[in-house]
């Protein structure tokens, strides 16, 4: 029960002795606001409370007051607030400010140093452009050059072939030629047969015997070996 | 972007960001750099491009920093100004520390421009300081220094009548 909270009820009590100071001030507190924790208490429960009738004309008087308060606060401080802005742009207490003509002055020195720093920087360009179309031209001469002997040596060797061509095309068999060199085919039959021994010995045509005609000289050869390997061919 | 990532993360410290001598004056609104990728006469405008314009930017938060590549066989700096007006920097064949210099002279504020700043804007806002325009008028105004002279006597060995008075 809230009456028997003894502890709280002391100590306000001391508070309330403090605070006063004096003995004969003292007075104890029976009753005091109900904690917020508590619900609404059951006898107020569905109590309504009456709303108080407010005198038009005293509401009128109040409002015409408040309005007039809150213009002018409100008026103060747009004041104040454009004062500030004002006096963060005019202000000169973090920056030098100068007078439009040491400005102007300030400005024509850099603009003439700077002019006289491009003016150099133009001629030393001009002298680089110069030497670079220079070495440009060199170049382009050199791989000119380069382009021309190549294109000779290419003719050069074009001009070989064709050389070499007409140079063969005399031993070419034409239609005229086709009966003689026939008869010279037939004539001299080629060979193209050989024959290996394990020595690595090649003996051309198809009938050469070891010691014959185009027999490689063999110093101490094994005789059976060749023989089998010659069987073997054949 | 993470700190350590990149080339030169170097340059996204605050140490090198605030090393930047480039101040520019107050007039200046625009700082462009025209240069090239490429070619031998644009290296200075190149390495300015990569080691100064950070702190170029955080130097100057209110200028529009730009930076435009390949647009121009001669590289250049183009410093665009309040009234409209603008100065055009040759900076051919030049190497980083020459261009920051001529910037220096030309669209920088001077070294004692910025010293005079400097103090101004550290007397502002240094809570430390007194005097006027200031946030406390007298150094007597803090609880534990002396008070003022001409308002409490101060005590006898520090006054002139007792020191140099004859024993």
């Amino acid at each position: 029960m809230l009456r028997t909270t003894t502890g709280v009820l002391s100590r306000l009590t001391i508070n309330e002795t403090k605070t006063t100071g004096s003995a004969f001030a003292l007075e104890f507190v029976r009753w005091r606001r109900k904690p917020r924790w508590l619900p609404v208490a059951k006898s107020k429960l569905f109590r309504v409370p009456e709303r108080k009738q407010q005198n038009a004309d005293e509401k009128a008087e109040l409002m015409r007051l408040h309005n007039n308060y809150k213009l002018q606060m409100r008026s103060l401080r747009q004041y104040l607030r454009e004062e500030v802005l004002r006096l963060n742009v005019t202000t000169t207490a973090d920056h030098i400010v100068l007078t439009p003509e040491q400005e102007e002055a300030e400005f024509q020195r850099c603009m003439q140093e700077n002019e006289a720093w491009n003016q150099k920087i133009a001629v030393e360009r001009n002298e680089r452009l110069q030497r670079e179309l220079e070495e440009k031209a060199v170049e382009i001469r050199q791989r000119l050059e380069a382009a021309r002997i190549r294109e000779e040596e290419r003719l050069e060797r074009a001009d070989e072939v064709v050389r070499r061509e007409i140079e063969l095309s005399k031993s070419f068999i034409t239609r005229d030629k086709l009966d003689t060199a026939i008869e010279q085919a037939l004539a001299n039959p080629v060979d193209y047969n050989f024959s290996l021994d394990l020595k690595g010995n090649i003996y051309r045509g198809r009938n050469t015997v070891p010691g014959g005609k185009g027999t490689p000289t063999l110093g101490g050869a094994n005789e059976i070996e060749v023989q089998q390997t010659l069987k073997a061919s054949n | 972007m993470p700190f350590m990532k990149g080339r030169a993360p170097i340059r996204r410290t605050i140490e090198y960001l605030n090393a930047g001598r480039l101040v520019l004056k107050d007039k200046v609104k625009i700082f462009s750099v025209n240069y090239n990728t490429h070619g031998d006469h644009h290296s200075g405008a190149r390495e300015l491009v990569f080691w100064n314009l950070c702190q170029i930017q955080y130097k100057n938060p209110n200028v529009q920093v730009v930076a435009l590549k390949n647009m121009t066989p001669s590289p250049f700096v183009r410093c665009y100004f309040e009234d409209g007006r603008d100065m055009l920097i040759d900076v051919d064949s030049r190497n980083r520390e020459e261009i920051i210099e001529h910037l220096c002279k030309v669209v920088g504020k001077t070294k004692a421009q910025l010293d005079a700043e400097a103090h101004l804007a550290e007397s502002k806002d240094n809570p430390a300081n007194f005097g006027y325009g200031c946030d406390r008028h007298c150094i007597c105004e803090i609880p534990g220094q002396v008070p003022c002279p001409g308002i409490v006597k101060l005590p006898d060995h520090l006054r002139g009548k007792f020191i140099f008075a004859p024993k």
